[in-house]
């Protein structure tokens, strides 16, 4: 099970310079001054570590740290 | 001769041919004088300028004049490399074109337009290779492995691959992000730079993350090219410095194709090598295969002894080699 805490860690190494305890898990990454760049970055290290796979067409829904959560934690979404 | 010295007709053949190890021995670049200012641009495309400036991170796109085609900037860095060099037109053995964007539809080949222009020998062996941001490494491998098989002394690596033929403006994944621009390199049995190993690869289950449509519009899914980029790239680092045995320590600078600021710091982070694999293009642009030799013509200091270089981008292919001081 993923939890919030590796993807705020994910956050901390991937997007420079940006106080990931000011980000709350139901805010949108976009609310919270996070790029587009920096979003894929985020997708691809959540992937890369954990093992999941998030497709192109899940990608708008994965929008929050708890958006994640609730795609990668489904057992259905199982890579 | 006696039966027993004497060699069969296949090697006889192979030992007449086959020539010095072939290296590079200078490289010139050639940028036109337009270009695109992309934080105006930016305005109507409704990009955040912040985003442009620190994430894109290249402020102008070098753009050829109306009426210049690819052989005129692939014909222009070779003029310069002349001229700089020392290089004579006339013992140009071999003229290598790497090009995705060619003269006209492709036929006739680029490659014999630039040589027409140059004024080259008849006798210059002249071809195409189509290649997108791996195509100087790719180019490098085949031209100087081609030079040393049939023992030539001299040859030219060009590249120019000028995207303002095929980007939308209108395209705000795309209209920021491309230059264009040509690179020439002397390829030489008396290198300044040896080549060593190489590393080559495709994830070709992907290669319509960077395609050119039916309207001839280039389009680009950023997120696959980035998650090729990120992924396969240090894989292709790794396996090289563990093919010749050395760490990344040991090498003075890391040559990446400079798609953005944020590709190439992602992927020096990535690699270990933060303060080596500088992002240089802010003036000019993603110049596609130019970008890895514009790079080594500007950018690495006289005391650089040994250089790694990755090129990755259209396939989604990628290419890295080694190149070390030979004098």
């Amino acid at each position: 099970m993923i939890t919030s805490d590796d993807i705020r860690t994910i956050i901390q190494d991937t997007v420079l310079g940006f106080d990931v305890s000011t980000l709350r898990d139901d805010q949108t990454f976009r609310d919270a001054g996070i790029d587009s760049l920096d979003f894929i970055n985020i997708l691809f290290a959540v992937d890369e570590r954990h093992g999941t796979h998030i497709p192109d067409d899940r990608v708008k829904e994965c929008n929050s740290i708890q958006a994640i959560l609730d795609f990668v934690n489904d057992p259905a979404h199982a890579a | 001769m006696s039966s027993q010295n004497r060699e069969s007709p296949g090697a006889q053949l192979r030992g007449a041919a086959a020539g010095a190890p072939v290296g590079i021995r200078a490289v010139s670049v050639y940028r036109p004088d337009q270009a695109v200012d992309t934080l105006q641009a930016a305005v109507g495309l409704q990009a955040d300028p912040d985003f442009v400036t620190e994430k894109i991170g290249l402020l102008h796109l070098s753009r050829m004049a109306a009426g210049q085609d690819t052989s005129d900037l692939a014909t222009a860095a070779a003029r310069r490399l002349f001229q700089d060099h020392g290089l004579d037109p006339a013992a140009v053995q071999c003229l290598v074109l790497v090009t995705q964007n060619p003269d006209r539809r492709g036929l006739p080949h680029t490659s014999a337009v630039v040589h027409q222009a140059l004024g080259l020998a008849s006798g210059c062996a002249v071809f195409d290779i189509s290649l997108g941001c791996s195509g100087f490494v790719h180019g490098l491998a085949v031209a100087s492995a081609f030079m040393q098989a049939q023992g030539f002394a001299n040859g030219l690596l060009l590249t120019a691959d000028p995207y303002s033929k095929i980007v939308d403006p209108a395209d705000r994944d795309t209209a920021l992000l491309f230059g264009d621009g040509a690179s020439a390199t002397w390829l030489s049995n008396e290198p300044v730079w040896r080549l060593g190993p190489c590393d080559f690869g495709v994830m070709s289950s992907q290669h319509e993350a960077l395609h050119v449509n039916a309207q001839g519009r280039l389009v680009m899914n950023g997120r696959a090219v980035f998650n090729f980029a990120a992924s396969q790239v240090p894989q292709s680092v790794n396996r090289l410095l563990a093919r010749v045995g050395l760490s990344m320590d040991e090498i003075d600078l890391v040559l990446l194709h400079q798609g953005s600021r944020y590709i190439v710091e992602a992927l020096a982070k990535r690699i270990g090598a933060p303060n080596k694999a500088p992002f240089v293009a802010t003036a000019y642009g993603n110049t596609v295969s130019s970008s890895v030799p514009m790079l080594l013509a500007e950018h690495v200091p006289e005391d650089a002894r040994r250089l790694l270089l990755c090129g990755f981008g259209v396939g989604l292919a990628w290419a890295s080699c080694l190149l070390e001081k030979a004098r």
